[in-house]
């Protein structure tokens, strides 16, 4: 064997010793853990389709077994980041359920898909060009040791995405932060492991290397019933059934695409299609830039959670209606809470030439963020 | 019960009692905590509704990484698109609550497999699959081949070609590693960013 075998031999022992679930220790078939995932299978409906569906679950973290774990932790959380959107202070009720449609938000929804088809046409990217997107957010890692903690880092984000997928993604994330106090008592109670603190990256990717490419925004219908009625079949991205979902789709499909005018135009009538969504108003993003809040309402179910809900927020420019910024908030009306888990802020996106060539910015920010 | 159904529940209960622990580690392996029981429970179900799909042994094992596979990708494409409400929510019960589970999928805390692990994160994802298969969930390389759809001898230039990359990043941390700092320090944040 020669030294470069050997290097090789010790290589795969070292990958193989790291493997972070061993192969001895795993729950056997006829554990407690697994009885339990059988008897939940062998309770839903056990015909077989001719093509593979989603079975029909609720969305996964609205299960009843999943919302049974949901508990008060959100009265304890603090209050990262607040903006300005003054109806939905803590303390402020909800004025429609998530099965209702907010009066007014399909007007809005409305006039933004005028603003979208007016928007100049765009070509997607041909041989040699790239989708470039400039970002700003900050960002939640989930660092799981013995017990997992979430640290949050201010993280600027550029990527090119070819027409083949590849590209590149340039990084830099600062400023970290425990998510919660809960996260850093459970860092602490790992023993304070090191996590990632500061740092850039900046990768090249080869064909399909940053996307699959599994949607083709050009090819898509325009037309807002067909396109919704794709979208609720889940015919463009695969996913769980519901109008929770159907809200982040929409998004997707407006955020560092391609999509022409039309396409926009039609995902904002979905939007307004959608039951839950509603207007938050004229706001202010991190950036400085005014634009019309859109947000999709979330109850999670069971008594334990009464007076809690969430919000998935997009901010669009009213006069280009491009996507400036989003953000997730969680409100304990109880508690008076209200926590922003993340957002991020959109610079530019465009077609350019290479992967050293950036996009001018949507607008010019009034302020920076931090 | 009819005797239809009843032999379809044991055919059912056989390939679980078989494969159970298998695509437990597998997706444990890629997957931590409650979403790891949800995709567990979404790969089990499944193969439950395509029962009559499923070839026979042993092909039936190799199928049922395939169908763990795409439940996994199909949980982290959800994951990766931006911040997630609701895995947000569930992280919140699951830290807040007091009621933190067994994570038999959490990273080692030991600095020597931080280290490969790292260098394996920074692998393009059939390659990073290709080692994990074999050396992780133990399937032979023409296992890893038909789970991963591609052949034989493509699955050996990317078995190759990751070993060798982790290889060469070892190689390089260690003559770099000259002082104490952070291991992760300059690592990119990539794969567990929701």
């Amino acid at each position: 064997m020669t030294s470069i075998d050997n290097d090789l031999a010790r290589v795969e022992n070292e990958i193989a010793r790291a493997n972070p679930v061993p192969l001895t220790g795993l729950p056997s078939a006829d554990s407690p853990y697994a009885r339990q995932v059988l008897s939940e299978v062998l309770a839903t409906s056990a015909p077989a389709p001719s093509r593979v569906r989603w079975p029909g679950r609720l969305p996964l973290w609205l299960n009843h077994s999943r919302a049974a774990r949901l508990g008060i932790a959100a009265t304890a959380v603090a209050v990262i980041t607040a903006v300005a959107v003054s109806q939905m202070l803590p303390g402020s009720s909800p004025r429609i359920s998530s099965t209702g449609r907010h009066k007014g938000s399909a007007d809005v929804l409305t006039a933004l898909a005028g603003v979208a088809a007016k928007q100049p046409a765009v070509r997607p990217p041909g041989h040699g060009q790239y989708q470039y997107t400039d970002s700003v957010s900050r960002t939640s890692a989930e660092f799981v040791y013995r017990r997992p903690f979430s640290v949050t880092f201010l993280q600027t984000r550029q990527i090119w995405i070819g027409w083949n997928g590849s590209g590149r993604l340039a990084e830099a994330s600062s400023h970290p932060r425990f998510a919660t106090p809960q996260d850093r008592a459970a860092w602490i109670a790992d023993g304070r492991p090191r996590i990632p603190g500061a740092g850039t990256s900046d990768q090249r990717f080869g064909r399909h290397g940053l996307s699959d490419g599994p949607v083709n925004e050009w090819k898509l219908p325009t037309n807002p019933v067909r396109l919704g009625a794709q979208l609720r079949k889940r015919a463009i991205e695969g996913g769980p059934p519901g109008p929770a979902e159907d809200f982040v789709q929409v998004g997707d499909l407006l955020r560092e695409t391609d999509a022409p005018p039309a396409l926009r135009a039609a995902l904002f009538k979905v939007a307004a299609s959608i039951p839950g969504v509603r207007i938050l108003g004229r706001v202010t993003d991190r950036l400085g830039r005014t634009g019309v809040a859109v947000a999709y309402l979330v109850h999670p179910r069971g008594r334990k959670y009464r007076g809690m809900y969430g919000l998935d927020e997009l901010i669009f420019a009213q006069k280009t209606s491009a996507l400036l910024d989003e953000q997730t908030v969680l409100v304990n009306t109880k508690a008076h809470t209200r926590t922003v888990t993340g957002w991020t802020a959109y610079i530019a996106t465009g077609v350019v030439d290479s992967v050293t060539t950036v996009a001018p910015p949507y607008v010019k920010s009034a302020t920076s963020t931090s | 019960m009819t005797p239809a159904a009843a032999d379809r529940t044991a055919r059912f209960e056989r390939l679980y009692a078989r494969v159970f622990p298998e695509i437990v580690g597998y997706v444990r392996r890629r997957c931590c905590g409650a979403d790891a029981d949800d995709v567990i429970a979404q790969v089990f179900t499944v193969a439950w509704r395509r029962l009559d799909h499923i070839p026979s042994p042993p092909q039936d094992r190799l199928w049922m990484f395939g169908v763990a596979r795409k439940t996994l990708a199909e949980s982290e494409r959800s994951a990766r698109r931006q911040r997630r409400l609701g895995v947000r929510l569930a992280n919140e019960a699951l830290i807040g609550g007091g009621t933190v589970t067994s994570l038999d999928g959490a990273a080692s805390a030991d600095p020597a497999a931080e280290i490969v692990l790292a260098a394996i994160a920074t692998l393009r994802r059939a390659d990073r699959e290709a080692l994990r298969l074999v050396l992780w969930d133990a399937l032979s390389h023409a296992e890893a081949a038909t789970v991963l759809g591609c052949s034989a001898n493509a699955f050996e230039i990317r078995y190759r070609r990751a070993r060798a990359a982790v290889r060469d990043q070892l190689a390089r941390r260690a003559s770099a590693s000259t002082s104490d700092s952070p291991i992760l320090d300059t690592a990119p944040l990539r794969g567990n960013a929701s």
